[in-house]
């Protein structure tokens, strides 16, 4: 009697199994299946970085450039500098990025622990030419090519002082098309041109009521040896700002005969909320060099231009004159270069970095004319920076870097007394995780 | 018990499966690498490597992605990818483990049996579009080539074309084995292929570099006397955190016997 009910129950068993298999999906519908669901996620890319550093400064409550002034109290920190989440979808011809940075609340820049909209654009790819592409969002300006260049990737800590003055925050609100000749027409097609219109507040509203003008035009190739790459280009930027005060000052010479900012006010109150002009010119070229030492990276880029700026300050105004008392526009002609210099050592981990970076906010005044009885101050002193760094590459993921930046600004003996010759040397340690 | 037994087989062969070295990347090298790694893993019990083909690009943007050990490729790696590699703070190292011979093929019905250089180039950008403009029957030609993603579709570009742009026409086939069925089945057609790929199936033309004075056909023992002008090397790139790992497999690769299999497989070894 046993036997027999183990032999039914096996052959129930049997039965069963058979019928779940012949229910079963076959391999192929699976893996047809699987490829369709990873295709679709291949087209989402997330990416982003975090940066934590220590910074010392040689003065107490420095005012530097590099993840902002110091405590009024404290020439050594922590800081978690920057944080950022990407995201991309490619469509193919379409794509968008998002991607959001996350800061460390910083009272004496007075910003509070936030999360900003970094990118926030879409790019559509022409189907009947896919050299011609929109792009419309919050995105890079097409002018040069630090301010383009991403912060993780950037073999220096920090960006240089013209662009945390003349482009805060790197990114503008607008529309930008990009072009280039066919693949056909080779050389040609290694001339790219981009030009767009933008808010020209950044990454806030826009509050002079006018589009701004930007545009780069630039010759980007690789020699058929693939060991030298190279890109040289020039942008121009012509846009407005709203002067939020009765004056408008610009430079003149006084009644004693020295340089002084002279103030319009013949126009009275109509001076408030009149555009002044904001325009700039730049070239830039960079080269990428394999050889038997490692690879080597040559940048150079200058811009010159005219920059509406406020009394203690030559940074693009973002901020609304009508809701914001910025006191008067300060229009000061200026002129801004770098040069860096970085080698990945052979087959090492390791990268040696040499960055030197002038920015003159005031062409026209310099060392002991800068008198602040002649309507000059901080916005005027001229800075010299050159910045030593050593990078290592721990992983794909981890990156070390230690990097001294070594200040001079033309600050003379006059205006000493006013605190402005600090001295500003940084010391940077950084560890920066990237996925 | 047994489930215990067949649990752990499993989780054994998982495991095992992930600690794969992977070779992806070059069409063109893919059956010299699966030969290879066929007899290192059976000199190298527990040793286990995985071949995948998809073109050269795709296998440096593998080995760029740190989604394979080694690269393969037909061609040397571009600038722009060694900068990509840069960037992640890592270093590749080139290693030639073979050259080939690129030949032109067509199919056997077809008379015309070679070519100069420039009757390619101008066949390859539609300057000649008929085969009796090259002394063969009135028939219209028919461009059999790779995707852009392949290192054999860049070294024919520059080598053969003389850095010209292909034709709008060509057809653009996925794999070297997808335009040796087509070039059989085509009457018309024309393509390129590594030496070790032909087959009875297709007819390779012999080339002139020197506008028809001399025509050598695509051979071990011409493209070893250099009398065969379109030879090129095949490269592995692995990265320096990862040399110690694939440093067995290479210097098998590398060895009288590695470079017997790479002879007795249609490519040319490196002695």
């Amino acid at each position: 009697m046993k036997k027999f009910t183990l032999l039914q129950f096996a052959f129930l068993v049997l039965l069963c199994t058979n019928l779940h298999a012949q229910d079963a999906p076959s391999v192929e519908d699976r893996l047809a299946k699987t490829e369709g669901e990873i295709s679709i996620l291949k087209k989402v890319k997330i990416s982003g970085y975090l940066q934590a550093q220590y910074q010392h400064s040689d003065t107490v409550g420095a005012g530097v450039v590099a993840g902002g002034s110091f405590a009024a109290n404290s020439n050594q920190r922590f800081m978690l500098r920057r944080g950022r989440i990407k995201a991309t979808y490619d469509g193919g011809l379409t794509q968008m990025v998002f991607e959001m940075d996350i800061i460390e609340p910083n009272p004496v820049l007075g910003t509070a622990n936030a999360i900003n909209i970094r990118d926030f654009y879409a790019k559509v790819t022409m189907p009947f030419y896919k050299d011609l592409s929109l792009t419309t969002g919050m995105q890079y300006r097409p002018f040069g090519f630090e301010q383009q260049y991403s912060s993780s990737m950037n073999e220096a800590p920090e960006l240089t002082r013209l662009v945390n003055n003349v482009f805060p925050n790197e990114r503008d609100l607008g529309a930008m098309i990009t072009l280039k000749a066919p693949k056909e027409m080779e050389l040609l097609h290694c001339i790219t041109l981009k030009a767009g219109l933008f808010n020209g507040q950044g990454i806030a509203k826009n509050t002079s009521g006018n589009l701004d003008f930007i545009s780069q035009l630039y010759f980007e190739r690789t020699t058929k040896n693939e060991k030298i790459s190279y890109r040289i280009g020039g942008s121009y930027y012509n846009g407005l700002v709203l002067n939020g005060d009765k004056s408008i000052y610009s430079m003149g010479t006084n009644s004693k005969g020295q340089k002084a900012f002279i103030a319009d006010t013949a126009d009275g109150s109509s001076n408030i909320y009149k555009s002044v002009t904001r325009q700039y010119y730049g070239v830039d070229g960079q080269i990428t060099i394999d050889n038997p030492a490692g690879l080597t990276v040559l940048r150079a880029e200058y811009v010159a231009g005219t920059q509406p700026g406020t009394a203690g300050s030559s940074r693009s105004l973002d901020v609304d004159p009508k809701t914001n008392a910025v006191g008067a526009t300060y229009m000061r002609d200026f002129s801004a270069y770098y040069l860096t210099f970085a080698h990945k050592i052979a087959k090492t981990p390791f990268q040696v970095v040499v960055r030197y970076d002038v920015y003159t906010p005031n062409t026209k005044v310099t060392g002991n004319e800068i008198i602040s009885a002649n309507g000059f101050g901080k916005g005027d002193i001229a800075y010299k920076t050159l910045g030593l760094g050593l990078n290592y590459f721990m992983t794909s993921n981890v990156k070390f870097i230690a990097y001294y930046d070594m200040v001079t600004n033309d600050a003379d003996v006059l205006i000493k007394g006013a605190g402005y010759a600090q001295k500003l040397n940084v010391f940077t340690l950084r560890m920066q995780y990237k996925f | 018990m047994k489930r215990i037994f067949i649990a752990i087989a499993l989780v054994v062969s998982v495991m095992n499966s992930g600690m794969a070295q992977k070779i992806k990347g070059s069409d063109t090298v893919l059956p010299l690498a699966q030969k290879e790694a066929e007899v290192f893993m059976k000199h190298n019990a527990g040793k286990k490597v995985t071949v995948t083909g998809g073109g050269s690009g795709v296998g440096i943007a593998a080995l760029i992605d740190k989604t394979t050990e080694i690269g393969m490729s037909s061609r040397p790696m571009k600038l722009s990818e060694k900068m990509k590699v840069n960037e992640s703070g890592g270093s590749s190292i080139e290693t030639i483990i073979a050259k080939d011979a690129l030949a032109v093929i067509v199919n056997p019905s077809n008379k015309v049996s070679q070519l100069t250089r420039e009757q390619l180039e101008g066949i390859y950008t539609s300057k000649i579009t008929n085969w009796k403009e090259v002394g063969g029957d009135d028939m219209p030609i028919v461009l059999y080539g790779r995707e852009s993603s392949s290192g054999t579709y860049d070294f024919f570009k520059e080598h053969v074309l003389a850095n010209k742009n292909y034709s709008s026409k060509m057809l653009n086939m996925p794999a070297t084995g997808a335009i040796v069925q087509s070039v059989s089945q085509t009457k018309g057609a024309i393509g390129y292929v590594g030496l070790a790929y032909i087959e009875t199936t297709v007819k390779a033309v012999k080339v002139s570099y020197n506008k028809g004075k001399t025509f050598v056909e695509p051979s071990v023992v011409t493209a070893k006397n250099k009398t065969y002008p379109i030879v090129r090397p095949l490269f592995f790139y692995y990265l320096t955190s990862s040399s110690k790992a694939v440093k067995p497999l290479v210097d098998f690769i590398l060895s009288p016997e590695g470079q017997k299999i790479v002879s007795d497989e249609g490519y040319i070894d490196l002695k």
